[in-house]
């Protein structure tokens, strides 16, 4: 009865311990999170009436410069990040970006290979963890 | 049967302990972590608000006949510093490089940043673009003498 007792309370304690744990884990990755969101912060630096271009791979692209102005660096990659023009993505084919990560007070280049009439246009860039930043230029 | 609850619940009381043990160890260290992120942030946007500059005046001087030195001075007009070696500056939309004579920018000095190797003809005229190391824009145009 005594043994009984003890190892049905060790059984019920080890399964609470675990749950505990997992809501821990659950609670550190929630707050990694916000820590980052915090944390980061950029700005799209552009000229809105003076968009520069390049050619890549034979395509005319436009430049677009986003400076770090948060407290952590952040991956800058066409996989971590997205652009959407006038509300449509951009495929993570058609943009290129330089340095792979950004620094606090780094400059990177967002080269966007897409057409663009003449007029107002609106660029927004969307990190991995959600913060935007949108900038209203005209071609 | 009176022993065997008492060693039970001692067990369980036991593992209670360990698991807010680990519970709270984890919740004050991410508090803590995010309440300083927090204050950080609040530091942040308050220096926002009350950062501002000025372009007080940009000269363009032709060197040759296709390039220029580029001299711009910027005033602080807020209530905090800037770190002058995080500036960017673009010209037609493109960032520069540039030197400048000071590193840190006080409220009501004025800072100079330069570049001699620009390209662009007499009487051409450009855009400029200057950004604080805290993302305010401040724009001006000038034309190459």
């Amino acid at each position: 009865m005594f043994i009984t007792a003890v190892l049905i309370a060790a059984s019920v304690s080890a399964v609470m311990v675990v749950t505990i744990q997992q809501i821990s884990l659950g609670i550190k990755e929630q707050g990694d999170y916000l820590k980052s969101a915090i944390a980061t912060n950029f700005k799209i630096i552009n000229d809105p009436l003076s968009i520069p271009t390049e050619t890549v791979n034979g395509y005319t692209a436009y430049v677009f410069y986003v400076k770090n102005i948060g407290n952590v660096p952040f991956p800058f990659t066409n996989s971590s990040i997205s652009v959407l023009i006038d509300g449509n993505i951009i495929p993570p084919a058609n943009f290129t970006t330089s340095p792979s990560v950004l620094y606090p007070g780094q400059v990177g280049k967002i080269d966007v290979i897409t057409t663009l009439s003449a007029g107002n246009h609106r660029i927004t860039v969307i990190l991995s963890n959600g913060i935007s930043d949108t900038l209203e230029f005209q071609i | 049967m009176g022993f065997s609850t008492t060693a039970a619940f001692a067990v369980l009381f036991i593992a209670g302990l360990i698991a807010l043990g680990i519970m709270s160890a984890t919740v004050i260290s991410e508090v803590r972590e995010l309440n300083d992120l927090l204050k950080a942030k609040d530091k942040a946007e308050l220096s926002l608000k009350t950062s501002d500059f000025e372009i007080v005046n940009v000269t363009a001087q032709n060197v040759t006949s296709t390039t220029y030195n580029l001299t711009v001075i910027v005033r602080d007009t807020g209530s905090t510093t800037f770190n002058c070696t995080k500036f960017t500056i673009l010209v037609d939309g493109r960032p520069i490089e540039f030197t400048t004579n000071v590193t840190v920018l006080y409220p009501l000095q004025y800072a100079k940043f330069y570049n001699s190797s620009l390209s662009g003809t007499v009487g051409s005229s450009h855009r400029l673009a200057v950004i604080s190391d805290n993302g305010l824009i401040r724009y001006a145009s000038f034309v190459v003498g």
